[in-house]
């Protein structure tokens, strides 16, 4: 019995140093990440690679992140990312970026309508506005779709706070409205 | 021993449920066609199969097909098509195989009901002889109004078709290289709930289970 005992203590120490691990890793990967956008900004390189650093702002929130390229789940741990086949940033067609609800795109909980969203790239700044939030199905992919004009569609899931896999998802979709390029 | 079951329960379902769906829907005009045999699409051929294709909504003038599994779950092929165009609008859908030997290729689909169809050009100049075959598929228009039509939606008018490529009826596209679709296919969304709370809590719970346990038994041994 004591042996049992020991073993489940031991599992569950585990298991929550995992959760705590994960955790850490997330704000970890924008710590680099934010090192890397400090040394391309500083020296101002425009190399004009897909793979260039990206930081999306909410001015209102008072938050920044700091964008990977390709949805891949160690991209998702380290940040925001932006879904590979997604237009990109500031370009005409729909820019897509996913992150977790229970890290990064928590903030999404707090945006409202109109509110500002800045991509920066490169040395290029582009200003979206919020025109919707919607919540839809885990399998609606409605705000997925190629678009002509220049959009912005944040993806997270939802309910924000939610036990185990959320059933839905929730929608930031914003226009592009002022540029600096 | 409960106390034991009820935390690794707990656990389990935090691992097991941290990940978000990975689904979705039909958007555009979508047409479902059987293939049976291994039929060349574009640059890939596909196994024989069940297949539900998937107009995407480019916003440029050529036609973006998406070849999925037939629960729309997995994406086999992204095809850039021609708009080709006949007087009678055919009553089933169906797409037109093309046998050249080494095993068939997709020449055309025609929509049920419509005076358009989407063309999908081969080579130039086959080595061998060409044979035709015809499958049924079936056809359903796109069903949501939320996703913006930037490029014309089909029309069940001729004049309101798209562009055509040729005014004769039936005419074969001219051949053109394949091109790579110019907007990106849309897939699956990754899951996006990293689940570090769950499995925090989980883990703590079972960490407590087991002290509970723990100090049950040094109880019964004193």
């Amino acid at each position: 019995m004591r042996r049992v005992a020991l073993g489940v203590i031991v599992l569950g120490i585990v298991t929550a140093a995992t959760g705590v691990a994960l955790r850490v890793a997330a704000s970890r990967g924008q710590a680099i990440a934010k090192t890397e956008w400090d040394t391309v900004t500083a020296g101002q390189e425009r190399s004009g690679d897909a793979d260039a650093p990206a930081r999306l702002s909410f001015p209102a929130q008072g938050e920044a992140f700091f964008i990977e390229e390709g949805a891949s789940r160690k991209n998702l741990l380290l940040g925001p990312a932006r879904i590979a086949w997604s237009a990109a940033p500031g370009k005409s067609g729909n820019c897509i970026i996913a992150a977790h609800r229970d890290t990064h795109f928590r903030v999404l909980k707090d945006v409202r309508k109109n509110d500002p969203i800045i991509l920066e790239r490169q040395g290029e700044e582009f200003e979206y506005r919020i025109v919707g939030l919607s919540v839809v199905g885990a399998g609606d992919n409605q705000f997925y779709q190629p678009t002509s004009a220049p959009v912005l569609t944040l993806v997270t899931c939802y309910p924000f706070y939610y036990l185990g896999r959320a059933p839905k998802r929730f929608i930031v979709r914003a226009e592009l409205v002022a540029s600096n390029h | 021993m409960r106390y034991t079951f009820f935390p690794l329960a707990v656990a389990a379902m935090s691992l097991g449920l941290s990940c978000a769906a990975l689904a979705q829907g039909p958007a555009g005009d979508e047409i479902k066609i059987t293939f049976d045999r291994p039929v060349t699409v574009g640059s890939q051929t596909l196994p024989a199969g069940d297949y539900l294709i998937r107009q995407v909504d480019s916003g440029t003038d050529p036609r973006v097909l998406q070849f999925l599994s037939s629960d729309g779950t997995h994406l086999d092929a992204t095809v850039t098509a021609i708009p080709i165009m006949q007087n009678t609008p055919p009553s089933e859908t169906k797409a037109i195989l093309q046998d050249e030997g080494g095993g068939a290729r997709l020449s055309r689909i025609w929509v049920q009901g419509r005076t358009y169809g989407f063309g999908f050009p081969g080579t130039a100049a086959p080595a061998h002889p060409t044979t035709t075959a015809s499958l049924q598929g079936s056809y359903a228009p796109a069903v949501t109004a939320a996703a913006p039509p930037p490029q014309p939606q089909p029309q069940p008018q001729p004049e309101a078709a798209p562009p055509p490529p040729a005014p004769q009826p039936e005419a074969e596209p001219a051949p053109a290289p394949e091109q790579p679709a110019p907007a990106p296919a849309p897939a699956p969304m990754p899951a996006t709930a990293l689940g570090w709370a769950d499995l925090t809590a989980a883990g703590l719970t079972l960490a407590a289970a087991g002290l509970l346990l723990y100090w049950r038994s040094q109880r019964r041994t004193a």
